[in-house]
Order: C-alpha cells, then sequence, then structure tokens
C-alpha cells in the first residue's frame, strides 16, 4: 500500500529545491552543503541540521567500501524534447490560438502577406495587406507588446517572412501555421478556400 | 552600497524578450544580467518527474535554467494528478518525462529540455550524472537516492535532494568534495522502500 503525502508539500520542498539550485548557480546567499532541512507541515516547523562527513560512511569516509564505481557500460539513451515543437512555440502560432488571442482582446497585428488576387478571395478579419514581395519593414515596431501574426495561403510565404523580419531584431512576430487555409478549416468553416 | 546600473549597459548576451522575461531577475543585484546568463548557460538535471520534480523543472525553466535533463522511466496515471502539477489530465498515459517537457517548454520555450526515459541504473548513472552541472533528486525511492548520491560524489557535482512523507519534508544539499557529509553520512544503512511515498 502507497503511503499517504499532503498534496501540496511535494510543491514545498521542490521549491526549495530549486530556490538552492539557483543558489549554487548564482553563487548567492548562504549555501546548504551538508545542511539538512526539516519540515514538519501540520506543527509548521522548520529545522536545519548539520549534516558531518562520517568516519565509517561507505562512499566518502576513510577507506570507504564503495570505491571505485561499477563500470559504466551502456551509453544513455538522451533525446532532446521536440526542437521542432520548441520552435513552433516560439515562431508559430496555430489557428486556435490566434482565435482564442484575438477573443481575449490581445494586442495583435494581422499582416497578410499574400498576393491582391488572393486578398480578394478571403481575408481574416481586421487584417492589413501587406504582399510579402512588397512588404516593408520600417512600416512596423518592435514593440514586444504587439504581436505581430503574419499570414499567407498555407504558411510558407509568412515564415519566408518572419524569417525577414527576424534578422532584423523583430522579436515581436509569430507566423499562422497552415495560414488561412488552417483557419478555414479549423475556425470559419464558411470561409472560401482555394 | 550597490552601485545601481542601467539594465541596458550589461545585457549582451541576452535577447530583447530575454531583457522583459527576466526584468524581475535583471533588477536583483544577486542575479543581474550576468547572473541571468549563468542561469542559461548552467545544466541541471532532474531524478524523477514527479511531485518533486514537476515543479523543480517547471520554475527552474521560468527562472531561465538553460538546460534540463529529465529522467523517468514511468507514465502519467490519475493518482499523480494530486499533487504532481506539472502533469495534466489531457496527457495521462504519457511517459512522465514527454508530458513534463511539454509543459515546461509551454512556460519558456526557450529553455532546452533533454528526456532520459530509461531507469537510472548503475551502468549509465554516471555518464549522465556527468553531462549536468547541479543534481537534483526527486526520486521516491531509496536505491536511487544512494545511486544518484554515489554517482555524483564520484562526478563531483552539488547534489539536492529532497523527499516528502505524510505532513512532513526533508531537504539536503550534498558536495562532500566541497564540505560536509553525502547522503550516505545521514542515512548509513538502506531503509525499507516501504517508508517512502511513490
Amino acid at each position: 500500500m502507497e503511503s499517504g503525502v499532503l498534496g501540496v508539500l511535494p510543491g514545498t520542498m521542490g521549491l526549495l529545491q530549486s530556490t538552492e539550485v539557483l543558489k549554487l548557480v548564482l553563487g548567492v546567499g548562504i549555501e546548504m552543503i551538508g545542511q539538512l532541512l526539516l519540515y514538519d507541515a501540520l506543527e509548521v516547523d522548520f529545522r536545519k541540521i548539520h549534516v558531518p562527513q562520517e568516519k565509517t560512511c561507505q562512499l566518502c569516509g576513510v577507506n570507504p567500501p564503495i570505491k571505485a564505481w561499477p563500470d559504466a557500460g551502456k551509453v544513455p539513451v538522451i533525446e532532446e524534447f521536440g526542437s521542432e515543437e520548441r520552435k513552433n512555440n516560439a515562431d508559430q502560432v496555430s489557428a486556435h490560438w490566434l482565435s482564442d488571442a484575438l477573443r481575449n482582446g490581445r494586442q495583435i497585428r494581422l499582416v497578410d502577406v499574400r498576393e491582391p488576387h488572393e486578398w480578394e478571395i478571403c481575408r481574416l478579419k481586421g487584417a492589413e495587406h501587406h504582399p510579402a514581395s512588397k512588404i516593408q519593414t520600417e512600416n512596423f515596431s518592435k514593440d514586444l507588446e504587439k504581436i505581430i501574426i503574419f499570414y499567407c495561403h498555407r504558411g510558407v510565404r509568412s515564415e519566408r517572412t518572419l524569417r525577414v523580419f527576424r534578422e532584423l531584431g523583430y522579436e515581436n512576430c509569430r507566423s499562422l501555421i497552415g495560414g488561412i487555409d488552417a483557419w478555414a478549416k479549423e475556425i470559419e468553416p464558411g470561409m472560401p478556400r482555394y | 552600497m550597490f552601485q545601481k546600473i542601467p539594465i541596458e549597459d550589461l545585457s549582451q548576451g541576452l535577447s530583447a524578450t530575454e531583457v522583459k522575461r527576466y526584468s524581475r531577475h535583471l533588477s536583483l543585484s544577486e542575479v543581474g544580467p550576468e547572473g541571468q546568463q549563468k542561469l542559461k548557460k548552467s545544466k541541471v538535471l532532474i531524478v524523477g518527474a514527479g511531485g518533486l520534480g514537476c515543479p523543480v523543472g517547471l520554475y527552474l525553466a521560468a527562472a531561465g535554467i538553460g538546460q534540463l535533463g529529465i529522467i523517468d522511466h514511468d507514465v502519467v496515471e490519475i493518482s499523480n494528478l494530486q499533487r504532481q502539477i506539472g502533469h495534466f489530465e489531457k496527457n495521462l498515459g504519457l511517459p512522465k518525462t514527454k508530458s513534463l517537457a511539454k509543459t515546461i517548454t509551454s512556460i519558456n520555450p526557450q529553455s532546452r529540455v533533454e528526456l532520459i526515459s530509461d531507469k537510472l541504473q548503475h551502468n549509465n548513472a554516471l555518464q549522465i550524472v556527468q553531462k549536468y552541472d547541479v543534481i537534483v533528486d526527486c526520486s521516491d525511492n531509496f536505491p536511487t537516492r544512494y545511486l544518484v548520491n554515489d554517482a555524483a560524489f564520484f562526478a563531483n557535482k552539488p547534489l539536492v535532494t529532497a523527499s516528502v512523507h505524510k505532513f512532513q519534508g526533508q531537504l539536503a544539499v550534498f558536495w562532500p568534495k566541497s564540505k560536509g557529509g553525502c547522503y550516505r553520512c545521514l542515512y548509513p544503512v538502506t531503509l525499507p522502500e516501504s517508508i517512502a511515498p511513490t
């Protein structure tokens, strides 16, 4: 039978751990090396005690039985979490994200980078039209509070536009994944598709 | 008295977004742009993506630790959700490493997350531990705690360990080659596994 634990307690202890990690990295404050902190939530009691190096310790004592580390034979498999997914988080937004953000009144400048004949077929409400071939970066602000969302038909031209802006130091821009086509499919089914 | 220096002058190496994101850190004299860059360059290993590992991963990523390694071999179960705050109901059944990584990267997409979905064992522990600057033991059983302690000792890495039981928690920092004892000095013999909550 698993023993119980109060739901918030790992939060308290995990944050104390995080705090010590930051202190170690930054080299600030009173270090806790060689100390043990005991917390009792019911008693509201914090107690700190010293953990001395024991001469009889099997690992760090005098003549410890654990001397050499057992042969490390296996190369661990370390997988980097979604470099793609991470890039998406930073550079791209989904139609659902955009729809929610607009509904929640976020400051967004919607920029349609398609050609004029495509703009005539359909467009997002509130969008400005700046075809990718003619777009002028100086017309845009780098204010981080005002996100620029580029969109095109399927997300290729808007991604390319985004790259150009990023190169020039615009960190406040994103590209709509799947373009207006994804928007028509997922958010506004009545919109003409082409 | 601390001299106040405008943030912009010291912020080489941090992007405009980072300067905004970490502004409350940058205005602390103990952190500042240099400290923030130290955080960005540091690598932290989190052993266990459960009750302790979740807040550790989320807060360290939010605070700007550049690289986090997460090791766990369990999947998310409904009984975890009462306290393992980095896992969401929609991610039931996913490996805990992946579930926590998703949450971490949605908080801070800049943070680099490495997943190790193997069980930590004698034949891989040292090699894993060697790759990181600080080791955080968030495991829930004694064999793993001893193993992490030993690996951190041989790799000479600081170890931040914690555990929880009912209404009580413990926290310790070990770095015997710097000073003080280790986990085995504190608990010389293996205690019955039933004592540790899972």
